[in-house]
C-alpha cells in the first residue's frame, strides 16, 4: 500500500493538491483513501462536491464504540474514499489528540483492509507542532512524507521545520521524506530558491505546479482540476507526480 | 424507562437503566484492581509511570498488600509534557528501576497513563528499546488510563488480556485444561474441576502459579476454558496466538444454563456427568431465612440477575440489585424478572445519595450478597462473595446456599472485611 503524508504551511494548497493527487492515483487504477487530519475538516471538499462530511471525532462523540466504517468513511468523486478526522472547536481542546483518536478509530474499524485500499493520503494540518501532528508519519501509517511549499520565505521556513521533524525520527522507522511539491506563487527566483531548499534538506522536487487559473476555476465548481481540466498543465504535473510517488525508488 | 437512582425492574430499560450523574464510591474495596490482578504473574515486577498525584492509589494498594518489593513508580513532571522528553524519560525511568532492583524479575509490567496517550508517546518504540537492552526480561504493556475507562477496551478486560500475554508457545502441549481470566482459584468441589480431574487431565489456572515456569505451563493445555465475560478478549487472544481450543462456560445461577455447560464439558472431556441435587440446600436456606430480604450487588457475581432469578424462584424475597448497567448476556434473566418479579428495585450502585440513604442503625432484616450492598444496607448479615469467588456451576449454588445460612446465623465485622483492598489477593 502506498501511504503518503502531505505537510506544509497553512494555506499553501495541501488540500487542493491532496485531492488532485488522489484523483491522479485513482486514474492509475488505485483504490484511494484521503484522510483530512485537520480540525477544520475541509480536506476532501473538492472530492465531495463541496458537501461537508461528518468528522470522525464528532461521530465518536455521538456514537462511541457503535461507530461503523461506512459512517466514518464516505465515497467521494470517482470513488475516492474520504474521511475527515475533525477536532475540537477553535481555541478549545487538543487538535493533535483528536487526530490520534481519529486515526486509531480507522485502525479499529480495519478501514484499510476492509476497503481494500491501495493508497492513503494523509492531508495534515500545517506544521508538525506536537505528537498528534506526527501521528501520520508514525510507524504503521505513512511511509512517505511530501512537503508542499512555494518560494515564499515563510512557506520554505515551515518546510524546513517539517523536514527537521522527519529527520529527528529517522532512526525510528517512521516515514521518509519523499520530496517537495512546489506550488508556485510567482515570487522572484522561485525555482532557484525551492531548488536550494530541496538541496539543503537533502531531498528532491517531485514536481512544480504553475500558478493556474484552471485550478481556481475548478475550485469554484468544487472539483479537482484533474476532473475539470484534465489536459491543462497543472493536471499534467499532478499525473507526473503521482507516477513518481508510485515509483518505489522514491 | 431510565432513572438517575433506582427503579423497579418492571420499568427498566435494557441494558442501560440509568442516566449519568455524579458518582460515589462506597468504602467496599474487596474487588481486585489492576495492581492485584497483575500480581498474579509470578516473578514479575510492576512499574507505574504517572503523575505523582495519580500514583497514590496504586502505591497504597501495593503497600497494603506488602508488595512494595514487586512494585516501583516513575513520576512524570510537567516539563516533560512541554519539552518533548516524556518518551525518553519513560525509557530512562524504567531502565533506572530495573538497574536498581536487587534481584532481576522474569517479567516487567509497565503501566503507562493517560498523559502518554494524550502526548502520543510511541510505546512500540519504547518497548523495542527496552527489549533490546534487556533481552532476558519479558515486558508487557499495561495501562492506568481512567480517562479511557468508557472508550475502547475496558481496563479490566485489558488487564486480563495482558495477564496471559507473556505465555510463550510451548514446545509441546498436552490434553490439559487451562482456566482463564479469574482471580480466585476454581473451587475444587466444582463440577468443572471434578470433571477435568476425572478425565485424568491436568487442570491449570494462573492463581496456582508461583514460579515463572508454572506460569509458562499454562500454555501447554490444549483446551482453554473461561467463565467470566471480562476474560473473553484475553482468552480469545491467547487461544488465537497459541492455536488452542477455546470453550466459554459462562458463570450462571440458571440451572438450565449450568446443565448445558456441564453437559458440554462432559462431552468435550469424555467423562460422564450426572446432575447433582442442587435444590435441597437452596430450599433449606430459603426456609431458614424465611422473610428476610435479600439484596445483591454486581461485585458478587458476573450474573447478578441470574442470581436474583434463582433466589426469587426458590422463595427468597429479593428486594434489590445494585449495579451500574446490565450485563448484555443477562437479557433472558432480565426479561424473566421483569415479567415475574417486577417489584425488585434496581439501584445505581454509584449514586451519590446512597450514603445518605444508608440506615443509621444496623439492619437485621436483610441479608446482603456482595460488599457494596452490605455497606449501603448497613447489614452485618452478609455473604462476602466477590466476582463469583471461584465458585462455578451447581457447586456455586450449593456453596451460596450454605453461605446464606451462615450469614443468617452470624454477624460479620463488615468494616474489617470490606475495607481490605483486593480481598484474597496473596503475593
Amino acid at each position: 500500500m502506498l501511504r503518503i503524508a502531505i505537510y506544509g504551511k497553512g494555506g499553501i494548497g495541501k488540500s487542493t493538491i491532496s485531492s488532485n493527487l488522489s484523483i491522479a492515483l485513482r486514474n492509475r487504477g488505485l483504490n484511494v483513501l484521503q484522510i483530512g487530519c485537520d480540525p477544520k475538516a475541509d480536506s476532501t471538499y473538492l472530492l465531495t462536491d463541496g458537501k461537508e462530511i461528518v468528522p470522525i471525532l464528532q461521530q465518536i462523540r455521538d456514537k462511541g464504540n457503535d461507530l461503523k466504517l461506512e459512517e466514518a468513511v464516505s465515497a467521494g468523486f470517482d470513488g475516492v474514499w474520504c474521511a475527515e478526522a475533525g477536532g475540537p472547536p477553535p481555541g478549545m481542546g487538543c487538535a493533535g489528540r483528536g487526530i490520534i483518536a481519529a486515526l486509531q478509530m480507522l485502525d479499529k474499524l480495519d478501514a484499510y483492509k476492509k476497503l481494500s485500499i491501495d493508497a492513503v493520503i494523509y492531508d495534515v494540518l500545517g506544521d508538525v507542532v506536537c505528537g498528534g501532528f506526527s501521528m501520520p508519519i508514525r510507524d504503521g501509517y505513512a511511509d512517505k512524507v511530501v512537503i508542499i511549499t512555494s518560494g515564499e520565505r515563510m512557506a520554505m521556513h515551515a518546510a524546513s521545520n517539517i523536514a527537521q521533524a522527519v529527520e529527528n525520527f529517522k532512526d525510528r522507522g517512521y516515514a521518509k521524506l519523499a520530496g517537495i511539491i512546489v506550488n508556485k506563487r510567482n515570487v522572484p527566483d522561485e525555482e532557484a530558491k525551492t531548488q536550494q531548499l530541496a538541496q539543503s534538506i537533502g531531498t528532491v522536487i517531485l514536481g512544480t505546479l504553475p500558478f493556474s487559473r484552471e485550478v481556481q476555476v475548478a475550485e469554484e465548481k468544487h472539483l479537482p482540476v484533474l476532473a475539470d481540466s484534465p489536459d491543462c498543465e497543472c493536471s499534467r504535473v499532478f499525473n507526473e507526480i503521482a507516477g513518481r510517488l508510485i515509483d518505489e525508488s522514491i | 424507562m431510565k432513572a438517575y437512582k433506582k427503579l423497579p425492574i418492571g420499568d427498566c430499560d435494557f441494558a442501560s437503566p440509568f442516566l449519568d450523574t455524579l458518582q460515589y464510591t462506597p468504602p467496599a474495596r474487596g474487588m481486585w484492581n489492576i495492581v492485584h490482578v497483575g500480581m498474579l504473574i509470578p516473578e514479575s515486577h510492576q512499574i507505574f509511570v504517572c503523575a505523582g498525584g495519580c500514583l497514590r492509589g496504586v502505591v497504597l494498594t501495593a503497600a497494603e498488600m506488602g508488595a512494595q518489593d514487586r512494585f516501583s513508580t516513575v513520576s512524570i513532571e510537567e516539563f516533560e509534557t512541554i519539552d518533548g522528553s516524556i518518551e525518553d524519560n519513560l525509557i530512562d525511568g524504567i531502565d533506572d528501576v530495573i538497574r536498581r532492583l536487587p534481584k532481576k524479575p522474569r517479567a516487567i509490567l509497565v503501566y503507562t497513563s493517560c498523559i502518554h496517550n494524550f502526548l502520543n508517546v510511541d510505546l512500540k518504540r519504547v518497548y523495542a528499546i527496552l527489549r533490546k537492552k534487556y533481552p532476558v526480561l519479558e515486558f508487557t504493556d499495561c495501562y492506568m488510563t481512567p480517562t479511557m475507562r468508557k472508550s475502547g477496551i475496558d481496563p479490566d478486560e485489558k488487564m486480563r488480556m495482558q495477564l496471559y500475554s507473556l505465555i510463550d508457545k510451548p514446545s509441546e502441549e498436552d490434553d490439559g485444561v487451562t482456566f482463564i481470566g479469574d482471580v480466585y482459584p476454581i473451587s475444587r468441589k466444582s463440577e468443572l474441576y471434578q470433571m477435568v480431574k476425572q478425565s485424568g487431565r491436568t487442570f491449570r489456572e494462573i492463581t496456582g502459579t508461583l514460579k515463572w515456569e508454572q506460569y509458562q505451563e499454562l500454555g501447554r493445555s490444549r483446551i482453554l476454558v473461561y467463565s467470566n465475560p471480562a476474560a473473553r478478549k484475553g482468552a480469545q487472544e491467547l487461544a488465537m496466538r497459541l492455536k488452542k481450543e477455546l470453550v466459554y462456560l459462562p458463570y450462571s445461577f440458571n440451572p438450565d444454563v449450568i446443565l448445558d455447560n456441564d453437559n458440554k464439558l462432559s462431552e468435550l472431556l469424555g467423562v460422564p456427568f450426572e446432575e447433582p441435587d442442587w435444590s435441597s440446600a437452596l430450599d433449606e436456606a430459603s426456609r431458614f431465612v424465611q422473610k428476610k430480604r435479600i439484596t445483591i450487588d454486581y461485585t458478587a457475581s458476573a450474573r447478578p440477575l441470574s442470581l436474583a432469578r434463582l433466589l426469587s424462584n426458590h422463595g427468597f424475597e429479593v428486594s434489590s440489585v445494585y449495579l451500574e448497567g446490565f450485563n448484555g448476556e443477562e437479557k433472558d434473566d432480565f426479561e424473566y424478572l421483569k415479567k415475574n418479579f417486577p417489584a425488585i428495585q434496581i439501584i445505581k450502585s454509584s449514586h451519590p445519595d446512597l450514603p445518605f440513604d444508608r440506615p443509621n442503625q444496623v439492619q437485621d432484616d436483610v441479608i446482603a450478597i456482595g460488599q457494596k450492598c452490605a455497606y449501603y444496607e448497613n447489614t452485618e448479615h452478609f455473604v462476602n462473595l466477590i466476582a463469583d469467588g471461584g465458585h462455578y456451576g451447581f457447586e456455586a449454588i450449593d456453596s451460596l446456599s450454605r453461605d446464606i445460612i451462615s450469614a443468617f446465623n452470624e454477624r460479620k465485622p463488615v468494616k474489617d472485611i470490606i475495607t481490605v483492598k483486593g480481598w484474597g489477593c496473596r503475593i
